[in-house]
């Protein structure tokens, strides 16, 4: 069901209301939801198109953007990511540059202090390395690209359990500054994400989606 | 002009002891090859016969205004077969019937235009009418036409197995915002490479390592060497034309086929075959 949010996958016809990827979605916000139906990403949509940060906008209108835009702005990191050949700086600035922009050397390092990597790690080359690095290099390549909302599909079940937890401890973070929907099928995941902010921490922002 | 003696049929007929050679290494390596040569050997004598009898009658009526339609059928039963072949052995290819094939036809045709109109119109010496002599147009168009399906049916063949193997490579590209080209460029440019490559050592090796097929059938006919590598050029130049332009069409192509209107990567089952 990310993957026809993403819009890599065509999204079910109307008359389809069976759930097919019935996992439950956490939005960060406590509300656990199922994706699985036309009406339920429609309602994704309508929400999306109506938060905060973006001009209120119908579904249809969100699915008439170009392609590009649409995925510019609907970020999306797939189960096990797959990173470019080249650096880790190469990675970070491909989304720019896809739309003729130049990401600053300031900016890669501040998107990999916000997943938690070093700036020495810029000039790695990408296919150096390991899960969970690979894991976070991609998150901050979709960050890139100022997404309004992040789909991630099952972002930890690749990992071995302490990149796992790493990763999602991570995540909640994300989740205080951009909306993040993500779909875990290992028990758990949704309920801690989705747990209510510990001391000192904000609400996590989230999208109102419910069903 | 002294032309090379004519084989004659006993000649031809004790030529079949070249297969027999390779049906004989094909079985010390127990290569189940021998069914195959023996299909292929008598195919290639049947296609042969059938062409030359063909182009023997068109040039008999060189003359009449039968002529020019007559030329035009052997060219589009060319375009045709050549397109079917290029179309024909594509795995992990779109299964719409025929959307491929009239791909491969546009490819083709657009590299072999673009090789034969400037030859015809500028190069060789008559008027254009004059110049559209069957014992002119078929042999090039022979040339450039074959050499169009060997490149648009390697760039199929790349293009869509890259697409189903490289997928999440090319779909991590589009959901950052890449537009289908932008996500497929380096697939589009090993293929064009790959393609591109056997005219381009051509090129480099030509007179070196083998006197090409064209200068050494005017060099049997009779004619002189000095003539024949200016026929040879053009041909090897125009073959750069061919490969680039049909390559070129042949990934629009490709790339329409294998996207859908929202810039989705289709999903192509591999053919069992």
């Amino acid at each position: 069901m990310l993957r026809q949010l993403a819009g890599l996958d065509p999204l079910l016809p109307p008359s389809n209301g069976v759930a097919r990827d019935g996992g439950p979605v956490s939005t960060g916000a406590g509300a656990e939801i199922r994706l699985g139906s036309w009406s339920s990403a429609r309602r994704f949509l309508t929400a999306f198109g109506g938060s905060g940060r973006t001009r209120s906008c119908t579904p249809e209108e969100l699915l008439a953007m170009s392609p590009a835009t649409y995925r510019r702005r609907v970020g999306f990191v797939a189960q096990e990511p797959v990173l470019f050949p080249g650096t880790v700086a190469d990675n970070l600035a491909a989304g720019p540059r896809y739309r003729g922009e130049v990401l600053g050397r300031g900016e890669s390092e501040a998107l990999l202090g916000k997943v938690g990597l070093p700036a020495s790690m810029l000039l790695q080359d990408a296919t150096t390395c390991s899960g969970g690095e690979k894991q976070r290099v991609a998150l901050a390549r979709a960050l890139a690209n100022r997404p309004e909302v992040l789909l991630l599909d099952e972002p930890t079940s690749a990992l071995d359990a302490m990149s796992a937890e790493a990763i999602e401890r991570l995540i909640a973070t994300l989740s205080q500054e951009i909306p993040i929907v993500l779909v875990s099928h290992a028990p758990g995941v949704v309920a801690r994400l989705s747990a209510s902010p510990g001391p000192g921490e904000r609400a996590p922002r989230c999208i109102e989606v419910r069903l | 002009m002294t032309g090379a003696p004519i084989i004659p049929l006993s000649g031809l007929a004790a030529s079949v002891v070249f297969l027999a050679m390779g049906a004989l290494v094909a079985r010390r390596y127990r290569l189940p090859l021998v069914r195959e040569l023996a299909i292929g050997g008598a195919r290639a004598a049947l296609q042969l016969f059938a062409v030359g009898y063909a182009l023997t009658a068109l040039f008999a009526h060189e003359q009449s205004r039968a002529a020019l339609p007559l030329m035009g059928l052997v060219l589009i039963a060319m375009l045709l077969a050549a397109t079917f072949t290029a179309a024909k052995r594509v795995r992990h290819a779109p299964t719409a019937s025929g959307s491929l094939a009239a791909a491969a036809a546009l490819a083709v045709g657009a590299g072999s235009v673009a090789s034969l109109a400037p030859i015809f119109v500028a190069i060789l010496p008559g008027t254009v009418r004059e110049n559209l002599e069957p014992r002119i147009v078929v042999p090039l168009a022979g040339m450039m036409v074959a050499n169009a399906m060997n490149v648009v049916a390697q760039i199929f063949e790349r293009y869509f197995a890259a697409m189903a193997n490289d997928r999440a490579r090319i779909e991590a590209a589009l959901s950052l915002g890449a537009t289908p080209a932008q996500a497929t460029m380096h697939v589009a440019r090993d293929a064009l490479h790959a393609a591109l490559l056997p005219t381009l050592n051509g090129l480099a090796t030509v007179g070196l390592v083998a006197l090409p097929g064209m200068m050494t059938g005017q060099i049997l006919s009779g004619a002189a060497p000095s003539e024949a590598i200016r026929y040879q050029l053009v041909v090897m130049y125009a073959l750069v034309a061919v490969a680039a332009v049909a390559g070129g069409v042949a990934l629009t192509q490709a790339q329409r086929l294998a996207f859908d209107d929202r810039d989705r990567l289709r999903r192509f089952p591999e053919k069992t075959r």
